[in-house]
């Protein structure tokens, strides 16, 4: 072969060469117009989502603060461990060690743990509430070896007064898996709290505020590298309430042992100084979670821990009486003077109505019918009203229906009248039961905050002021807001006269030689009040025989003070106590007491 | 001898430099200022070799005892390696990785092998001695790199193509090579690391779900697609800045260089390649000599296979493979074998015209 031709075969290899070389190159090309051209948004939008990730930032809670400014409710930041079971996959044991050796903890322990609740959550999982400075500063230092691995700082619900103001603040928790769907529409996510009951709930939509949103890159390791865009969180307003935490939490402290509740009103304007609810559960734990035993003995304690027992209605009993009295007086049906002979019962027809004291009150004047509770002197009165005028008249002293606090969960209670009768029971009314009524029992049912709400209006010289609780709404820079002033809801529709009687009748209940409230008398100032014993079931104590507690007669006590010139009402009820005047007037005299300076609690 | 500037063969020079510029900035935006400057360091030394092969006439330095006992020194070395199992030797701050210079010597070997040979086409005996050099370094290599293996492989057999094979001969290699893969086939296949043969089952059942990808296929993707027609802009990539994407200053540096700089920046990468590919063809096309003709089409095919199988990888046509893509990489023995093979298309190139 010469070698012109076998330069000619060399050269047409190369040109074959180079036409593999082409199409190779070739190939490339298209996939590379593939990928970054015909397919570009979807990989954008798969960087996206693997990059950026929005979180929300959540708003701190308005703070809650008592007539002086005390500190009732506030934020305080919670050290949130967070786990990713996405980034740790893998690499479980090696971080979960380093993990275990910061947080102070036995690894096994801790990967069980891990174990468990990646079982039960999707995402990312909370694993620690609450971590103290040390170990947060200790986990962020060794964020390299923690993939995964988040501490956030989120706002946590504390209440510096604990059990004293649960009733009345209520508490906030997080918002389960049940909630979610009825209130993710309005902006809740599934690591927000939201208020339950009492205040935190009556004023949700004012404590919230309004959630941020950050837009996080994350890189490969889930650790965020930047913040992209923010949208700061809006804080919730702050109430300013006028209840005075020492005398709240003192009045907490009277009620020890017992179930029951305390209002304090100022009768000039219906601003509330105090309501406790005892006992309750801390407020706290409901964010930080009952064990189930915790939680079991909280539902099953016959002192009903979780009930607000001033919302509550009850047959109020003797406290009632008073309403009678006026209704009586009104519709002219007894005058003033006119004097009731008690026997210790009162017969109306076949029936027989017993007296609370067997042995009768002989001639009893208006006076003394108030001031010894004498029940035959109301039977009468209770004869001769008719039952629709005295339920008109009642409802008109603000009974049956609420009280216009507007705390959640308020029992406006019930005052029959013979309508209310003839559907409930399809049954015509019973004259009999004008007498139960007019003493405070049979179908009646009232809760304190309406009885305190009366008696403030005796008190006052007949204006019923609808209670209130909250005086100013702020916003956090200080920018008022809006500020409640007392609103009055009407008049006792009743002569001046008529409430003279009245009011002598309560000062004598509390300080005449045989008044049933004597327990509530102080020395300096003078004290009028009601007592009231409550039957829970018809039959009374039965000799010698110990009542059990459930059955046992509910004690109520309400009393104003100074008489003539009133600056507070107190009402007490002592839930199953027994009698008011020995149970409930005490601790009504111990809160007078603090409040005019005698006694520190 | 001087050089005669017209007659040089600008593009060429032209697109190495280019190609420099690319790496360097690849390797600052992946690795920071310390990569770019070891990088500039590399083709630092990389050009002083490349230079000193351009001007040494490579008639002169190649001669077949030279290249031989290097060739059995390297083999030595490479026995070593393998026993030891180490891919890399370490001097100082720096280290070696013997593998890469495989290549151009290989390259140069076999340009010597043919360059004797009168008839374009390689009769039996030399076909197997060929192989045998090839097959030596190659079994070594596969060791500890098998994707270095692979590619000597590949470029070892595109000599032996340029040397010419008769058709019996490719139709008696296509006979054994079947028979041998039926055979050898299932136990290599069971000798394979996990993560090697992961790779090419992800490739082989790449299915349309992400999540069939391999996390580092899936990256490389996202990061190449998500370049778009411009890129995201130079240190701007999304999977490179925030590390989603593996190995990104080595085998997937192409994925952070597309990303950045997009459709438009990858095919100014390709098209670099593809001149310096070219223009080495054209200087093997039109040397005189059989020597010039087999090392220019050797260093060619040296270069665009590891273009193609790296980019291949990258941009999932083949499976993933662990090579450095030259230049782009970070990495001193890739660029210095590189630009050994390329000082010898160079020095092929000026020879052209000295009629000796």
């Amino acid at each position: 072969m010469t070698s012109r031709k076998t330069e000619e075969i060399y050269q047409r290899r190369f040109v074959a060469a180079g036409y593999f070389v082409l199409f190779a190159l070739l190939i490339l090309l298209i996939k590379l117009f593939y990928l970054q051209i015909v397919r570009h948004d979807y990989f954008w939008k798969l960087a996206r989502a693997r990059t950026f990730y929005r979180v929300s930032v959540p708003a701190p809670r308005g703070r809650i603060f008592d007539r002086r400014g005390v500190l009732l409710a506030g934020d305080r930041p919670s050290f949130n461990l967070y786990l990713d079971p996405f980034y740790l996959r893998g690499k479980e044991d090696r971080v979960l060690r380093v993990l275990a050796r910061i947080l102070d903890e036995d690894f096994v322990a801790l990967k069980t743990e891990y174990i468990l609740k990646k079982r039960k959550s999707y995402g990312e999982i909370l694993f620690r509430r609450g971590l103290d400075w040390e170990k947060v500063a200790r986990l962020e230092a060794r964020r390299y070896y923690l993939p995964g691995v988040r501490v956030e700082a989120r706002p946590e619900r504390f209440y510096p007064f604990g059990r004293s103001f649960f009733h009345l603040l209520g508490y906030v928790s997080t918002v389960s898996r049940k909630d979610l769907a009825r209130l993710k529409a309005r902006g809740y996510g599934p690591q927000d709290v939201v208020g339950r009951t009492g205040l935190e709930r009556a004023f949700e939509e004012v404590l919230r505020g309004k959630k941020g949103e950050r837009e996080v890159e994350r890189d490969a390791l889930g650790r965020t590298v930047r913040i992209v865009s923010e949208v700061p969180p809006r804080p919730g307003k702050d109430l300013f309430l006028t209840v005075d935490a020492s005398l709240q939490k003192a009045i907490y402290g009277f009620l020890k042992g017992r179930s029951g509740a305390v209002v304090v009103m100022d009768p000039r304007t219906g601003a509330l100084l105090a309501l406790v609810s005892a006992p309750a559960p801390d407020p706290e734990k409901f964010l930080r979670g009952f064990s189930s035993l915790e939680w079991k003995d909280l539902n099953r304690d016959p002192l009903r821990p979780l009930l607000n027992k001033a919302l509550l209605a009850y047959h109020p009993g003797s406290t009632f009486k008073p309403v009678t009295l006026l209704a009586a007086l009104e519709a002219g049906v007894i005058s003033p003077s006119e004097k009731i002979y008690c026997p210790g019962f009162y017969r109306l027809g076949r029936r027989v109505f017993r007296c609370w004291r067997k042995w009768g009150h002989g001639k009893v004047s208006l006076v003394q019918a108030l001031a010894q509770s004498c029940d035959v002197y109301f039977y009468v009165l209770g004869e001769r009203l008719d039952i629709d005028y005295l339920a008109r008249f009642a409802r008109a002293c603000g009974f049956g229906r609420p009280s216009g606090l507007g705390l959640p969960g308020e029992n406006p209670g019930l005052v029959p009248d013979r309508e209310w009768k003839r559907r409930a029971y399809h049954e015509p009314w019973q004259k009999g039961e004008n007498l139960v009524v007019a003493i405070g029992q049979g179908a009646l049912e009232v809760n304190l905050l309406q009885l305190v709400k009366f008696y403030g209006a005796i008190a006052n010289g007949g204006r019923l002021w609808r209670p209130f609780v909250v005086r100013e709404i702020a916003d956090p820079s200080g920018k008022e807001v809006d500020l409640f002033s007392p609103q009055q809801e009407g008049r006792l529709p009743v002569k001046s006269s008529s409430l003279r009687w009245v009011l002598a009748g309560l000062v004598e209940a509390v300080n005449g030689k045989y008044g049933t409230g004597k327990a509530a008398r102080l020395k300096e100032i003078l004290v009028a009040g009601k007592t009231g014993t409550a039957q829970v079931v018809r039959k009374t104590m039965e000799e010698g025989k110990e009542v059990p507690y459930e059955k046992r007669d509910h004690a109520w006590f309400v009393a104003f003070a100074p008489a003539r010139d009133p600056r507070l009402v107190v009402g007490v009820l002592v839930e199953h106590g027994g009698h008011g005047g020995r149970v409930a007037a005490p601790i009504a005299a111990r809160v007078l007491r603090l409040y005019f300076g005698g006694e520190s609690p | 001898m001087r050089i005669k500037i017209w007659l040089v063969e600008w593009p060429f020079f032209l697109a190495l430099f280019g190609l420099f510029a690319c790496g360097l900035l690849n390797q600052y935006s992946a690795g920071g200022w310390s990569h770019f400057v070891r990088q500039a360091l590399f083709m630092g030394t990389g050009v002083v070799v490349f230079l000193g092969l351009y001007f040494v006439d490579y008639r002169r330095l190649l001669t077949w005892p030279r290249i031989f006992s290097i060739y059995m020194m390297y083999v030595l070395l490479l026995l070593y390696m393998a026993v030891s199992g180490k891919r890399w030797l370490v001097f100082g701050g720096f280290s070696v990785q013997p593998s890469e210079f495989a290549k151009p010597l290989l390259v140069a070997l076999l340009a010597l092998f043919f360059a004797h040979q009168h008839e374009p086409r390689l009769r039996f005996p030399l076909f197997v001695l060929a192989n045998l050099l090839i097959g030596v370094p190659m079994v070594l290599i596969a060791v500890t790199d098998l994707d270095q293996a692979f590619l000597l492989f590949l470029i070892g057999e595109s000599l032996i193509f340029m040397a010419g094979l008769s058709r019996r001969l490719i139709l008696a290699i296509a006979v054994a090579g079947l028979a041998l893969s039926l055979m050898v086939g299932p136990p290599f296949w069971r000798h394979l690391k996990p993560y090697q043969r992961a790779r090419i089952l992800a490739f082989l059942k790449p299915g349309k779900t992400q999540k069939k990808w391999s996390y580092q296929t899936r990256q490389a993707l996202i990061a190449v697609g998500s370049g778009g027609l411009l890129g995201q802009g130079f240190r701007k990539g999304l999977s490179s800045r925030l590390h989603y994407l593996p190995a990104k200053h080595t085998d997937l540096a192409f994925a952070v260089w597309a990303e950045e700089w997009g459709f438009v920046g990858s095919i100014l990468v390709l098209a670099l390649y593809a001149l310096l590919v070219f223009y080495a063809l054209k200087a093997g096309y039109l040397a005189r000599d059989p020597l010039g003709r087999f090392l220019a089409f050797g260093a060619a095919m040296g270069l665009f296979w590891q273009v193609f199988v790296n980019l291949g990888g990258v941009l999932h046509i083949l499976p993933a493979a662990s090579l450095p893509l030259p230049f782009l990489s970070y990495g001193g023995s890739s660029i210095l074998s590189t630009l050994i093979m390329l000082g010898m298309v160079a020095s092929v190139m000026r020879r052209r015209f000295s009629f000796l």
